[in-house]
């Protein structure tokens, strides 16, 4: 076979230098070119072939080699090299690349070692448990629980602090006798008083008696002290002092007032206000009582004021003064708390 | 609506009156600055908070949200 190839190869030669001499020279030598390259590839293939040839002449098992093998056989080796060698350059074993190979720890029974690389999962329960729900706060969100809501009095103002309310108790131990209202008299016993000073009045008596924390303002002819008097009223057996409330009238006994002396007393009690911008009399007056006529019952309180604007504003003349928005604007005035309502029919003019 | 003004609202540690009322989309905001527990002084801290109902608890809750607060403010009577 072997013959026959080179024989091939000797009549190919052959014949592609005859091809070679009727190709053009640029051709000639492009292809003479190229024909030394692929022969020096094959020299080179021949080569190798006769080496791995000597090869496996002298190393038979070679064919067979595996890396795997190679490694597990060798990782003591690697190992001893390493331990001798600083740490920077420690080699790492060689890593396989099949994992079939894998040696199991031996540990003895009576150790438990948890390796570190171990993950530790965690049981799972039989039982599901129930989902812990959290409220859902929001990162703005801040709450708290009421424990109880109290109303504020209107009138009731907020920065005051309250006081405590405490009984008095006087100086003597006892409760202070209360004044009546009605006749504004303590209303004292003053019989023992009257053998003592027969000439003082009821009430000259009762200030006395009231004030005997200072027993030596009182001047007396004879040969008096306070202290009996002290003793009378400091005396146990004497019955608190009771606050007497005025006479009630009955009802058919209570005379109506008229009308004019009602206005007489509630027209104490005028409102001094400056009258708004842009207002007239009867706008005021609407506001006030609802009748647009109480306008008059406010000029009739502010007469001599009003009158002298007419005079100069609006020449005297009272021609239609309660609508007029300019006239007293801004004027202070008073305004009644009762009003009659009644506009007199003939307006005068003044001069 | 919960709370109108002057109503004083008691929290455990805190007490604060409700100042003025705001409604916006059917929802009440409450401007309440806090005051003493014993003495009802005014203090200096203001808030805007609303009121929730969280299984039958009243809670009330601080609203930090600009663009809220801004509506607030421009309704609060």
């Amino acid at each position: 076979m072997e013959n026959n190839r080179v024989s091939e190869l000797e009549v190919l030669n052959n014949e592609f230098a005859e091809f070679l001499k009727s190709v053009p020279l640029n051709v000639r030598e492009d292809l003479e070119f190229y024909f030394k390259r692929i022969n020096d590839r094959l020299e080179r293939v021949n080569h190798a072939n006769i080496k791995q040839d000597k090869i496996t002449e002298s190393y038979p098992k070679v064919v067979d080699f595996s890396y795997d093998e190679v490694a597990a056989s060798l990782s003591d080796l690697f190992e001893n090299i390493s331990s001798f060698m600083p740490e920077e350059k420690r080699v790492t074993k060689p890593t396989s690349i099949k994992e079939d190979i894998v040696e199991e720890e031996v540990i003895p029974e009576f150790i438990t070692p948890e390796p570190a690389d171990r993950i530790i999962e965690p049981e799972i329960e039989e039982e599901i448990a129930e989902p812990i729900v959290e409220e859902e706060k929001q990162p703005n969100v801040i709450r708290h629980e009421v424990i109880g809501i109290k109303s504020l009095k209107v009138n009731e103002p907020v920065q005051e602090t309250k006081t405590v309310e405490t009984e008095k108790v006087s100086e003597m131990g006892e409760s202070k006798p209360e004044i009546d209202m009605a006749t504004n008299s303590l209303d004292l016993d003053t019989s023992h008083v009257d053998s003592a000073f027969p000439g003082l009045s009821q009430e000259e008596k009762e200030f006395g008696m009231s004030s005997l924390s200072t027993p030596t303002d009182f001047i007396t002819e004879t040969n008096f002290s306070l202290s009996d008097l002290e003793d009378t009223y400091l005396s146990e057996n004497k019955e608190p002092i009771v606050l007497k409330e005025a006479p009630q009238k009955p009802l058919d006994s209570i005379e109506p007032k008229s009308f004019e002396e009602e206005v007489k007393e509630n027209s104490e009690d005028m409102v001094k206000q400056q009258i708004p911008i842009g207002f007239s009399l009867s706008e005021i007056a609407i506001a006030l009582c609802g009748d647009p006529n109480g306008w008059y019952d406010i000029y009739e309180a502010n007469k001599e004021s009003f009158n002298k604007i007419i005079l100069e504003k609006n020449n005297g003349s009272f021609d239609n003064i309660e609508n007029d928005h300019d006239l007293f604007s801004g004027v202070p005035a008073v305004f009644p708390t009762v009003f009659l309502k009644e506009v007199p029919e003939t307006r005068k003019t003044l001069t | 609506m919960f709370f109108t003004n002057n109503d004083i609202i008691e929290l455990k540690d805190k007490n604060y009156i409700v100042q003025k009322v705001a409604l916006i989309e059917n929802e009440a905001y409450y401007e309440v600055q806090e005051i003493e527990k014993d003495t009802n002084e005014l203090l200096y801290d203001k808030l805007i908070v609303k009121a929730v109902n969280d299984n039958s608890t009243l809670f009330i809750e601080e609203v930090h949200d600009h663009e809220l607060l801004e509506n607030v403010h421009a309704k609060l009577k």
